[in-house]
């Protein structure tokens, strides 16, 4: 969805950046675990074709705010291996309280080295987003644009801080795959992707800090000429 | 962290037995193999970091032939050096001089050039960082101890689409003459998101 909790740029009250300077990777073990379940169960595409990001922004506004980063992850994955037969209800939560009284207890355990070899060397794959397709791209560096105010239901990579306003495309990036969540019959091709300059002061007024511009890739589907509209 | 904290079972919270509980049916299902898992955690807890980023800084800093292609061609200069992969198969470098200062956020999630920094720290996925960043960056890059003069220009990326951003700091003064292992020192994670200068760990 495209104005949900999870899109809360500019939103004001949740105080100072908390920061630890002795952060580990992951805070505990299980944080490391969901994770790599989570990268492991690519192949079985339980998410669907809308992915982690999607299901992730379907989480009630509370439940998003009121959960930590792999908190979150954990929720999406059990909504979905429920929902799609692969878990029951019953046998997870009876397993949870397994581990619950038995605190010793590890996860059962099987081994694939090759598969484990197989995904670890994936980490490492160059998966250019760039698709060599022959599309021409509508806008150059220097050109005026205006963003498009659009409120899609569906995932989107285009903030709403930005909607409606005008700035300056910087960068021309190349055609990549579109990741927005389209309703049905809508175009889901690649597109030309493009770096756009944002005064601050077109983004927030007099409220703006001072000195201060957003640079923000955007597909040319968000765009219209700044002077069209 | 929990130091202070004797009794290892006390504070298990309730996510990790049902993680525990998901690996376990997840394994005996078939669905998952146990030691994929192992080896995914290792591969970020040791070989995929803000170290791998360091040694393209320092690199950067030492030659110019290399900083000029880096800036260019971002993607292709790094994996030189063997960085390239998952959430960085699109990498843009920039470039922090004494007028323009960049930094980073993902304000829709959490998008981060993994191979050159690793996993993003909980701050960068923080409601305050991802809400703040954007409209108040000088007030943020205070709560990093981090004050710039109104004369220089911020630029914040917000990384939406699949290019991933790193900065490249300023070189520090004196400086000069170090070897290539005491640069990387030089260039901790945080200088090469944008909310630090490079020289201070």
């Amino acid at each position: 969805m495209s104005n949900g909790a999870h899109d809360m740029d500019g939103m004001h009250g949740f105080g100072r950046v908390d920061y630890d300077p002795n952060e580990p990777v992951f805070h505990e073990p299980w944080e490391g675990r969901m994770y790599a379940m989570m990268m492991c169960l690519g192949p079985h595409d339980v998410l669907g074709p809308d992915g982690l990001r999607a299901a992730l922004e379907s989480l009630e506004p509370s439940t998003y705010l009121g959960s930590t980063y792999y908190e979150r992850w954990m929720k999406v994955i059990e909504g979905a291996l429920l929902a799609k037969g692969f878990l029951t209800k019953e046998e997870l939560d009876a397993k949870t309280e397994h581990f619950q009284e038995h605190v010793d207890e590890v996860p059962m355990r099987r081994e694939d080295p090759a598969l484990a070899k197989q995904t670890v060397d994936a980490v490492w794959d160059w998966n250019t987003p760039h698709q060599d397709v022959d599309i021409k791209a509508r806008f150059s560096p220097g050109d005026r644009v205006r963003v498009r105010n659009v409120h899609p239901k569906g995932h989107t990579r285009l903030p709403r801080y930005v909607r409606g306003k005008q700035g300056v495309v910087v960068r021309f990036y190349g055609v990549d795959d579109f990741h927005d969540v389209q309703p049905e019959g809508a175009s889901k091709d690649p597109q030309p992707v493009y770096n756009v300059r944002f005064e601050g002061s077109e983004l927030w007024g007099d409220s703006a800090e001072a000195n201060q511009s957003l640079h923000i890739d955007m597909w040319e589907s968000y765009l219209s000429p700044a002077q069209v509209e | 962290m929990s130091e202070g904290h004797d009794h290892v079972h006390e504070e298990e919270s309730w996510a990790s037995y049902r993680v525990k509980a998901l690996e376990s049916l997840l394994v005996e299902k078939g669905l998952i193999s146990s030691d994929s898992v192992d080896g995914l955690v290792e591969a970020y807890e040791q070989d995929i970091g803000p170290m791998n980023g360091a040694k393209v800084v320092a690199r950067a800093w030492t030659d110019p032939e290399y900083k000029q292609r880096l800036l260019e061609h971002g993607t292709e200069t790094i994996s030189e050096l063997g960085f390239i992969g998952r959430e960085g198969s699109d990498i843009v470098v920039l470039e922090n001089t004494p007028t323009v200062h960049n930094m980073v956020v993902c304000t829709l999630c959490s998008c981060y050039p993994w191979p050159v920094l690793g996993l993003p720290p909980s701050w960068y996925k923080s409601e305050a960082y991802r809400s703040r960043a954007v409209i108040e960056p000088r007030a943020v890059l205070q709560d990093f101890g981090l004050e710039l003069e109104d004369g220089i220009e911020i630029r914040v990326w917000d990384s939406t689409a699949d290019i991933r951003y790193m900065v490249l700091p300023e070189r520090p003064q004196g400086s000069e003459g170090m070897s290539q292992e005491q640069l990387e020192e030089l260039a901790p994670r945080d200088s090469m998101i944008g909310v630090a200068k490079a020289g201070r760990a």
